[in-house]
């Protein structure tokens, strides 16, 4: 019994520290761009899905807890040779 | 990115492009295969490499120069439809044989992407060393999706490209060869299968296949 709590509760702990980071994104020209960034961010540990959308300039975070931060999501797309350029994020 | 030339390529730091072209001269009978390699040292700046081989009819390979460039994006202008972009290109040419000379050159590439369409325009000029005449090329190129009309909401779908080319390439000793180039372009997430027919409009008027595939890494 007390080991389901244990797990139930670290369960919706974990859960509850998802966060969703919506960016917008300029310069995104062609299915390498989406790829590109799919894979960029689908490297990082705390990243529990990413989508890239060509069509409304957007990339999307589902992310567990904090990381990666707003700066470090930013440098990555301009890493990636990209311009971010608004940033939502809901938790 | 157009048919004939390598260097408008976007490529994103620590990421690199691995090309193969094919460019089949009815004609001459004659085949030149080109291997490039591009690769992205930070968001502005990008080295790109090449090597030619000339097949002839009779199965005798010659192996061309070594090709080098360095891309420096001065200007990038991102916005909602596409992107303006600027660079300057420059390096040199060395030759794999010892009956050869090498050679410096620069030049500029110039991309602008709106919406469907997408324009580049690049410009190189090799100044010959010792016994090496001076060569020089532009190849400015359109690039139209026609399939998808309407992009996916959401990911990567397979993206169909109409091309269009006007070339240009001269040897010292020569006047300018024009040429016209129209082809298709099939690109995925991660390859790409591009190809079309080359006319030259004066000069020996030979006609040209090129076929291509590059990956990205």
């Amino acid at each position: 019994m007390k080991t389901i709590l244990l797990i139930t509760t670290l369960f919706l702990s974990t859960i509850g520290f998802a966060r969703t980071v919506e960016v917008d994104v300029h310069g995104m020209t062609c299915a390498f761009c989406v790829d590109n960034l799919q894979k960029r961010f689908g490297k990082m540990d705390s990243v529990i899905s990413v989508d890239v959308s060509l069509k409304n300039n957007k990339l999307m975070l589902v992310t567990k807890g904090d990381k990666p931060t707003v700066e470090m999501i930013k440098q990555s797309i301009l890493d990636a040779g990209f311009t971010p350029v608004k940033v939502t994020e809901t938790k | 990115m157009g048919l004939r030339s390598f260097v408008a390529l976007p490529i994103n730091t620590g990421g690199g492009v691995v090309r193969f072209l094919n460019d089949y001269n009815f004609d001459a009978n004659t085949d030149v295969f080109i291997s490039a390699l591009a690769y992205g040292i930070s968001p502005k700046q990008s080295l790109f490499f090449a090597l030619p081989t000339r097949l002839n009819p009779t199965g005798a390979q010659r192996l061309g120069d070594f090709s080098a460039l360095y891309r420096h994006t001065l200007f990038q202008k991102d916005n909602a439809n596409g992107t303006n972009r600027l660079g300057f290109l420059g390096g040199f040419v060395l030759p794999t044989s010892s009956k050869r000379d090498s050679a410096a050159q620069a030049g500029f590439v110039f991309t602008r992407y709106h919406n469907r369409y997408e324009i580049d325009v690049d410009a190189l000029y090799q100044k010959g060393f010792d016994n090496r005449g001076d060569s020089g090329r532009y190849d400015v190129s359109w690039q139209y999706r026609i399939n998808p009309k309407i992009l996916p909401e959401w990911g990567i779908s397979n993206q169909l490209f109409t091309v269009l080319e006007l070339n240009g390439r001269w040897q010292q000793g020569n006047s300018t060869s024009q040429q016209l180039t129209a082809g298709l372009t099939w690109a995925k997430a991660k390859y790409v299968i591009e190809g079309g027919f080359v006319k030259e409009l004066n000069h020996r008027e030979d006609t040209h296949f090129v076929l291509s595939t590059r990956f990205h890494f």
